[in-house]
């Protein structure tokens, strides 16, 4: 593996910041920011990734989504099934924890993704602007699929509740009417408002990943209870689901920075849609699994070593 | 001063469940209430602060049947599934008919 490409991805501002606050919440410092800045620094990059991802998709042709699309489809289909046989017969959980788990995994994280992008295109290597379009495909699938695991066994989870909540919630309102605007308005006339949305970006990145490392500290008190097999889990599942979304990416033809970015999303697991809508319908399943699995092992394990692995694995492919 | 009793229904969940909680209390005839965000710790453990939001306490002022179609609604489809907790305490109110 090349040196300075995980140097480069380890070294960013947002991965150094999430690092730092991670130590210093362990160490029991005040790291949370004030109550009302998350929301309003998560709301911020969700539309100017969609933005981004809008204005990009404006200069590509329709033929050219097609098969990154089926590529994402089939990876918010299997990257649920592979952490639920993981959960049953490794982790020995129960069907219900197992299929909730299965669908924070099968869902993404967009921080992770906004990382991942934000560390292809300092090294140069900027992903397709469809990326953005695909977050929003795999958050709702991977849940949708985790839910359905659940469906087989005891106690079917209320669907209509749990689809409202993932569609119409912040994230991904905030996120489609970025890509919306973004292609509605064109590269050129967006000039205007990129002061905002670009130049204040990666600022509001390290502020956001403070607040990200602070929370991910609190889990990761609570993961000696969860015992050492979901920790093995939870690095191995995203290693595997990352490396073939990296198969697929390179399949459907993305570029090297497209094909890290789409493997870092299918290893990614969900921390704010998945819990929400898990929670609602499947109550059954124990939400302290789910959190501590993906926001204090996979979120980190991603951030740190997952995005380099994969930027690695992508050149090698691409 | 002439007030009429009412019942003060309060209600701690997570965030979670605050959509679907306000739904049904006001199905079981609250005409109104108030929602605020809370920080504690119950028996279950530290209240889960995702990035979902904390807590939510949630109250209204309602006729004592209706406190009781509440508490008894929570007791049946909350209680074993959801962080919640809840009870009722009295209340003196004026312009009894808005409660």
């Amino acid at each position: 593996m090349d040196g300075t490409l995980v140097l480069d991805g380890l070294l960013s501002a947002p991965v150094v910041a999430f690092v730092l606050a991670v130590l210093a919440g362990l160490a029991r410092f005040e790291v949370r920011l004030p109550e009302a800045l998350p929301p309003v620094l998560a709301t911020f990059l969700l539309f100017a990734i969609g933005l981004k991802g809008g204005r990009s998709l404006a200069e590509s042709a329709p033929s050219e989504l097609l098969a990154p699309l089926v590529a994402a489809l089939a990876i918010g289909v299997i990257t649920p099934l592979i952490a639920f046989v993981a959960m049953r017969t490794f982790v020995r959980l129960d069907r219900a924890d197992a299929a909730g788990i299965a669908a924070h995994y099968g869902s993404v994280s967009a921080v992770t993704f906004i990382v991942a992008l934000a560390v292809v295109e300092s090294q140069g290597i900027p992903a397709e602007g469809i990326l953005a379009g695909l977050l929003g495909v795999l958050e709702v699938v991977g849940i949708v699929v985790g839910l359905a695991l659940a469906a087989r066994g005891a106690g079917a989870p209320s669907w209509t509740g749990a689809l409202s909540e993932i569609v119409r919630g912040r994230s991904i309102t905030m996120l489609l009417l970025g890509i919306a605007v973004g292609l509605l308005v064109g590269d050129v006339r967006l000039a205007p408002v990129d002061p905002l949305f670009v130049g204040l970006f990666q600022g509001a990145l390290v502020l956001f990943l403070l607040e990200m490392g602070a929370i991910a500290a609190e889990r990761l008190r609570d993961v000696a209870k969860v015992g050492v097999r979901l920790v093995v889990a939870a690095i191995a599942v995203p290693v595997i689901n990352g490396t073939l979304g990296a198969l697929l990416g390179a399949a459907a033809g993305l570029s090297t920075g497209g094909v890290a970015v789409l493997a870092t999303l299918a290893a990614s697991a969900s921390y704010i849609a998945a819990p929400a809508a898990v929670r609602i319908a499947l109550p059954e399943a124990d939400p302290a699994l789910s959190i501590s699995a993906s926001l204090g092992i996979t979120f980190p394990f991603n951030l740190t070593i997952g995005i380099p692995l994969f930027v690695w694995i992508a050149t090698v492919l691409t | 001063m002439e007030t009429t009793d009412r019942s003060i229904v309060t209600i701690i969940a997570e965030a979670a469940v605050e959509s679907r909680l306000i739904v049904d209390v006001k199905r079981l005839g609250a005409r109104g209430y108030s929602v605020g965000h809370v920080r504690g710790e119950g028996t279950t453990g530290r209240h889960l602060q995702d990035l979902n939001g904390p807590s939510v306490r949630l109250e209204t002022i309602v006729s004592e049947p209706v406190a009781d179609a509440i508490l008894a609604h929570l007791a049946a489809e909350y209680f074993g599934r959801f962080a919640v907790v809840a009870w009722v305490s009295p209340a003196r109110v004026l312009r009894s008919d808005r409660f």
